[in-house]
């Protein structure tokens, strides 16, 4: 049982940085596909089912809003 | 507070099919919550049975999963008995309109301070994808593979039908609109309903020939459009807010 008040959760499984803004979780892709075709610059893609960037990110976050599953995290531009 | 807050991580990855409409629309409403940056102790979430009622089990915060169509009489009982609380249902249409939706009138009516995420795919998806009352006519399901001879049910007239309401349609593939909305039911006090248009790509799209969940998302970019103001019904592929508050 946990003690009262306790949260009751792990933190996220550890990503993997694939770009200076995004970071990619392998345990949560489904390999949907949907964060490459959302993409408006085409930056994302699959090699050997691992995500890779090609360095044109802008990070507008739509990836990352879309995404299903959790599995993409892009940092937000700062302002 | 932060979106990650609201979820549980020991049980992601979650049980939905690639590219499914419910992990979006989940996501979505975490991002809402964390926005309006409610705490976990004063939040409850209820669902129903389906494969969006699994939603209940991933908040972290307290939540029931109810039996098939029960999920509005369970969150009822929960604010008459903790009007503290803030009350979220998430639930399929199937669930909420389908086998529930004596329930949803009368909560309806009762205007009880509710918000209601319902996922629309338009059929009953986890168990096959049978026709459901939500399908459009003459789409072609499970049991119905010469199309659907019936008109959808009318949701909108649902809820607009009693004196005071809010209702929202939003779709999976418009998200900003969808958090605000989102953000914007569970503020109201009174009945919120939010009818999110979404898709079911394994138990419906394929059966259309759709190959993957992006497809169907498109479907939503080119089938509807926003409708500025709260002024009047929403029409056919019009997404936007209904409400009445005297």
């Amino acid at each position: 049982m946990d003690p009262p008040g306790h949260r009751g959760t792990e933190m996220p499984k550890p990503s993997k940085p694939i770009d200076a803004h995004i970071a990619w979780t392998a345990d949560y892709c489904k390999h949907c596909s949907t964060c490459i075709t959302i993409c408006p610059v085409k930056n994302l893609e699959f090699k050997d089912d691992e995500m890779t960037s090609l360095g044109k990110c802008t990070q507008c976050l739509l990836c990352m809003k879309y995404c299903p599953d959790f599995a993409i995290e892009v940092e937000a531009k700062k302002k | 507070m932060d979106y990650k807050d609201y979820i549980k991580w020991e049980r992601m990855p979650t049980t939905w099919c690639p590219g499914c409409a419910i992990g979006t629309i989940f996501k979505q409403t975490a991002f809402a919550l964390a926005d309006l940056g409610l705490p976990a102790e004063e939040l409850t979430v209820v669902s129903g049975i389906g494969c969006s009622g699994r939603a209940a089990g991933y908040f972290n915060v307290d939540s029931v999963h109810a039996t098939h169509g029960r999920a509005i009489p369970v969150a009822e009982g929960i604010k008459r008995a903790n009007p503290r609380l803030k009350v979220i249902v998430f639930s399929g249409d199937g669930d909420l309109v389908g086998i529930g939706g004596n329930h949803l009138l009368h909560a309806g009516r009762r205007d009880i301070d509710l918000a209601v995420i319902c996922v629309n795919n338009g059929i009953y998806g986890m168990t096959g994808g049978q026709m459901a009352p939500t399908t459009p006519a003459g789409e072609k399901t499970l049991t119905s593979p010469h199309g659907s001879a019936y008109a959808p049910l009318n949701i909108q007239g649902i809820i607009t039908s009693n004196r005071r309401h809010w209702f929202a349609r939003a779709s999976t593939f418009h998200v900003a609109h969808l958090q605000r909305v989102i953000r914007e039911a569970v503020e109201r006090p009174g009945f919120a309903f939010v009818e999110v248009m979404a898709f079911c790509i394994e138990n419906f799209g394929r059966r259309l020939g759709f190959k993957s969940g992006h497809e169907m998302l498109t479907t939503l970019k080119t089938g509807y459009k926003l409708r500025p103001g709260t002024e009047g019904l929403l029409g056919d592929g019009e997404l936007g807010v209904v409400k009445h508050d005297s």
